[in-house]
């Protein structure tokens, strides 16, 4: 089953190495990746596709993602058609991180 | 007033007085605005800016003699007194050093903040003298990890770091200091450093008072419910609570290696040590539970055995504040989320005007006790000194407000079965990771927060090995920690599982040095005890030396094996006992 992880990002030194790192040692192989940087909130968004059959294995990846400090919000959805076409969908506006961040973050 | 030379005030204001300072005084001045007392380190060239200007400061340095000591010795510093441990080093192999340690800490959720030079941000990436990628090396066992590129993210690093390391699920966190930017200098003013942490959210309270009322009726129709604590119980500070409960609700209590002194030991609910080499009425107990009440465990495979196979009959509530822990290796029927004091806390409120009867649960605990009567440990024999025996010695003479430490291996399960102490924190063992060598560095650590109390590392002689150059930080410091080598010329897990699941035994048989020489060559006291009739004799003369470490070499029956003993891949209820073994 083919499945799309989007992931909203701080922007800062280490935040996509932390995903990319996870997803690897649980055997995930992306097939495809996306990011922008919203620099209105420093926020990098994120999207992966990759295959798993394993709804277990997902939900797991999510939730130690979503522990992580720079991840403001993982999400994975299943997906067969191009990233591209969906990135709009996969990035409601209700997701916006919150205000402080938008007017505290100059870290390099 | 003696003022650093390069640490110049900007105006004359009330304290707190902003001030530029170079990098290396912006991580000492951040370290006491952290109400750090104690650092455990090692210097080297990178971090030599920041050696330099320690004495300026009112932090005590214990100078360590390998840097896995010194993050060791920051784990028992910290889960012995629940504050966060620090470690200071240099870079490449002195932060390589560290992995171990710092990986440690993180499966046993230690707060640290581990601090690692590194090369100037000019010189990084070129292969530098001493070049080391240690963030992208540890970036897998630290809850967060971060190189600062500029000093005037300094201080803000650095509070974050103590923030991430302490609230919500400890670990420890890396802060790497590259040499420029410990030396150039910026503006230092503690009010207006900020967290800049969205991402980040400390609460973890999810649960909502009908989850509750769902657990507490699974608890009030139980007819043979059992309470798991897991570490988490001693974390959160919540041993009081969860005792409470246990007593209002008269819960047979278990409890895992890391949750041992989170249940008083000599409580009547007690039923023991669970897990893979645990208890075996407490592990029968769980599997023969209608309910099973998990509090602060993550489960892992050395508590549950087979998975699909743990607690099987039992209706499961699993509460843990990490979300990562529900629902991974065991499906739980009523998985709650949240800090573990409050929700004891809010369960106590709920119940305020229950009470079981004190013999509601009688047959069940009956049931228990038979199990526990018929598999009473195996007898000591009197000729030869066997591991158990001393080490229940050592348990009978250790004072009730001590501390006890292990390393990893057979001694540390026979540890874990004997434990008779009544306090959190007060055994302090590696659980998640299994690392040899932690235990006498640990016990260290937790001897220079409490220099009065008797901090007794209870040892193998292949653990002991690993960390044993620690004997000379012992010394220099003059902390008489008493370490009681349980020395069987082994690697005696290792020779076990050879000997049980591949019939051969290959390169476990260890030789030691002459540890009584051993000791006096490092300034400490040395006993060998020579007969079983010796060992109350010397563990009462060693317990008395309070003025430089001790060890204690009990060489001892070489080939016995720790049991109960649930062999890899097997259910809980498959265990091994004494008995299974006299009738190989």
């Amino acid at each position: 089953m083919k499945n799309t992880l989007c992931c909203i990002l701080q922007n800062r030194l280490g935040a996509l190495d932390r995903v990319l790192e996870a997803m690897t040692y649980r055997g995930f192989i992306p097939e495809q990746f996306l990011s922008s940087l919203d620099t209105d909130t420093n926020c990098l968004h994120v999207t992966l596709t990759y295959v798993c059959a394993d709804s277990k294995t997902i939900d797991k990846l999510v939730k130690f993602l979503n522990k992580q400090v720079y991840v403001l919000h993982a999400y994975s959805v299943e997906s067969a058609s191009s990233l591209e076409a969906n990135v709009t969908e996969l990035f409601p506006g209700n997701l916006k991180p919150a205000p402080v961040f938008a007017t505290q973050n100059t870290r390099r | 007033m003696n003022r650093p030379a390069n640490c110049v005030p900007q105006a004359p204001q009330a304290a707190p007085v902003s001030v530029v300072c170079t990098g290396a005084h912006v991580v000492l001045k951040s370290l006491v605005a952290e109400g750090v007392e104690k650092v455990f380190g090692l210097p080297g060239g990178v971090i030599l800016s920041i050696y330099e200007a320690l004495p300026e400061y009112p932090i005590e340095h214990i100078l360590v003699r390998h840097e896995q000591g010194a993050v060791h010795m920051a784990e028992g510093y910290a889960r012995s007194t629940g504050k966060t441990g620090v470690v200071l080093v240099t870079s490449g192999p002195g932060a390589t050093n560290t992995v171990t340690g710092i990986a440690d800490a993180y499966y046993d959720s230690v707060p640290l903040v581990v601090f690692t030079g590194n090369v100037a941000t000019g010189m990084l990436g070129n292969d530098s003298f001493q070049e080391a990628d240690i963030v992208g090396i540890t970036r897998a066992v630290t809850k967060h990890n971060i190189i600062v590129r500029d000093v005037r993210d300094l201080a803000s690093a650095i509070r974050e770091a103590f923030y991430i390391a302490n609230t919500g699920r400890p670990g420890p966190v890396l802060v790497d200091l590259p040499k420029d930017v410990l030396l150039a200098s910026t503006e230092y003013n503690p009010e207006n450093v900020t967290l800049d942490l969205p991402g980040y959210s400390t609460e973890t309270d999810t649960y909502t008072e009908h989850d509750l009322e769902q657990a507490l009726e699974l608890l009030r129709t139980a007819r043979q419910p059992v309470m798991l604590c897991g570490g988490g119980v001693v974390n959160a500070g919540a041993n009081a609570e969860v005792l409470a409960f246990a007593e209002r609700f008269q819960l047979p209590v278990a409890c895992s290696l890391m949750g041992l002194g989170g249940f008083p030991a000599d409580h009547p609910l007690y039923m023991g040590f669970c897990g893979m080499h645990g208890h075996y009425w407490a592990n029968i107990a769980i599997a023969n539970a209608d309910v099973l009440l998990i509090v602060g465990n993550r489960l892992s495979e050395r508590q549950t055995g087979k998975a699909d196979r743990f607690a099987r009959n039992a209706k499961i509530i699993h509460i843990d504040m990490d979300p990562t822990s529900l629902q991974k290796n065991v499906e739980a029927t009523l998985p709650i989320q949240g800090d573990i004091g409050h929700i004891f806390t809010d369960l106590l409120r709920l119940t305020e005007s229950e009470a079981m009867a004190p013999h509601s649960r009688e047959t069940w605990f009956d049931t228990i006790e038979q199990w526990k009567a018929r598999r009473q440990p195996m007898q000591t024999p009197a000729a030869v000194l066997t591991p158990q025996y001393a080490i229940e010695r050592l348990f009978h003479w250790m004072p009730k407000d001590g501390f006890v430490t292990t390393e990893v291996g057979q001694h540390q399960m026979w540890a874990a079965q004997r434990f008779n102490l009544s306090r959190p924190r007060s055994f302090i063992s590696s659980g998640g990771l299994g690392t040899m060598g932690f235990g006498f560095p640990a016990a260290i650590g937790i001897q220079s927060a409490f220099p009065d109390k008797t901090v007794l590392d209870i040892a193998g002689d292949g653990s002991f090995q690993m960390t044993l150059q620690e004997l000379a930080t012992a010394k220099a410091y003059n902390l008489p920690v008493k370490v009681a080598i349980i020395n069987n010329g082994y690697l005696g897990m290792v020779r076990q599982w050879q000997g049980k699941m591949f019939n051969r035994e290959s390169e476990t048989r260890l030789t030691s040095p002459d540890y009584v020489k051993l000791a006096e060559a490092y300034g400490c006291a040395g006993f060998v005890v020579e007969s079983p009739e010796d060992v109350d004799r010397v563990i009462q003369e060693a317990f008395a030396i309070t003025d430089r470490p001790v060890l204690i070499d009990f060489p001892v029956q070489e080939k016995a094996d720790v049991y109960p003993w649930v062999p890899a891949g097997a259910s809980n209820e498959e265990m091994l006992t004494e008995d299974d073994n006299k009738g190989e």
